[in-house]
């Protein structure tokens, strides 16, 4: 089809320039802001980052659990993963990834092409972990005594936020100022942590991508199990 | 050497040069952020968010075509949701925990702290929950 064809020679020319681009993106931000904010706010980086992690780990499990090749997954996905740690951004990510998921880990078409911008759209959580973190981080400085139903007001606006933020680098701070206003916490305490939002973000878009990436492919699991039992039924 | 492998030797290289800059060379952090550094980057994204609608577009549109019958729609949706769910909770629940073993904010000092505007209003929840619906298509 013709505009595949278009839309591949797109692709191959964003991977070839992506080297360049997130070269520039990451030494604009860390010239401009400088890294010793981090040394600073070292707890609140290290727990997000340890989070992250976490739940990657989780996800990389589960596939494991369900015999889903996870070195298979990530090896396929590896360019839209460091793509999306360059970039931060998880909408710039989602061609690359459908490509990974479709060329190299094997993924059906029609899953694919459902789940994986279902997923940029709706699935985030790194924002999940983020936004969640960073209020009671805020309640904390701020000395806010950690009350049960403050504790319920950032579950349920962190799990909600998560479905609703946009897939672009800081759109994590908008967000924060929705949960923290939804719980009743000082707004004024996103100024605290907005240097170091961007540096911490690369991560956490790695992980928007994972969450939505392994959906998929559990997803797709499931679907060819019946698939096949439902053709050797047919026999 | 594959595209994965260069992307992640950018990266090391960007933040080597950015912190390089920013330690060393302070005066030239203006000019070549402002003419080079960030036209690069924000170039860069806008080629891939320009092309990202088309692509997403039309692979939504293919790959609808190619499900077999329409019921499969409604149970990929229903298998992705349910499996949405479960694994955000879990996520949330990750960093409130987290929060609360680490405690990152106690015991802070140095940060100048703006002063807590003394009217906190409580918005009705039901009104934050209507305005998270995202009204725009593409932001």
């Amino acid at each position: 089809m013709v505009s595949q064809f278009n839309f591949e020679q797109i692709l191959s020319l964003i991977l070839y320039t992506a080297p360049l681009g997130v070269f520039a993106l990451i030494a604009s931000v860390i010239a401009t802001q400088g890294l010793e904010v981090i040394t600073r706010l070292f707890l609140y980086v290290f727990g997000l980052c340890l989070g992250s992690t976490i739940m990657i780990g989780f996800y990389l499990f589960v596939l494991f659990l369900l015999k889903a090749k996870p070195v298979q997954f990530c090896q396929s996905f590896s360019p839209a993963l460091s793509l999306a740690f360059g970039t931060a951004s998880s909408n710039a990510v989602l061609p690359i990834a459908l490509k990974n998921a479709q060329e190299s880990y094997g993924m059906r078409e029609d899953i694919a092409s459902f789940a994986i911008p279902l997923g940029t759209a709706l699935k985030r959580d790194g924002s999940a972990i983020l936004q969640g973190f960073n209020a009671i981080f805020i309640a904390q400085i701020y000395q806010i005594p950690l009350t049960p139903p403050l504790m319920l007001a950032i579950a349920l606006s962190t799990f909600l936020v998560s479905f609703s933020t946009a897939g672009v680098p800081g759109a994590g701070i908008i967000m924060m100022t929705t949960v923290l206003s939804a719980a009743g916490l000082p707004v004024e305490g996103v100024a605290i942590v907005a240097g170091v939002d961007r540096l911490t973000d690369g991560l956490k878009t790695v992980l928007n991508v994972v969450s939505n990436t392994v959906n998929a492919a559990i997803l797709n699991h499931w679907e060819s199990d019946s698939q096949f039992q439902q053709s050797a039924e047919q026999i | 050497m594959s595209i994965s492998t260069l992307i992640l030797a950018a990266l090391v290289v960007g933040t080597i040069f950015g912190t390089g800059l920013n330690l060393y060379f302070p005066t030239l952090i203006e000019p070549l952020d402002h003419y080079l550094l960030s036209p690069l980057g924000q170039s860069f994204l806008r080629l891939i968010q320009f092309v990202v609608v088309p692509i997403v577009f039309s692979s939504l549109i293919l790959g609808l075509t190619r499900i077999q019958n329409a019921t499969q729609v409604g149970r990929y949706a229903l298998k992705l949701i349910t499996s949405y769910f479960l694994t955000s909770a879990i996520a949330v629940g990750l960093g409130i925990a987290l929060a609360l073993v680490l405690k990152p904010g106690v015991g802070v000092t140095g940060l100048t702290l703006s002063t807590v505007s003394d009217s906190v209003k409580q918005p009705a929840l039901i009104d934050w929950l209507v305005s998270l619906i995202s009204s725009k298509f593409y932001h």
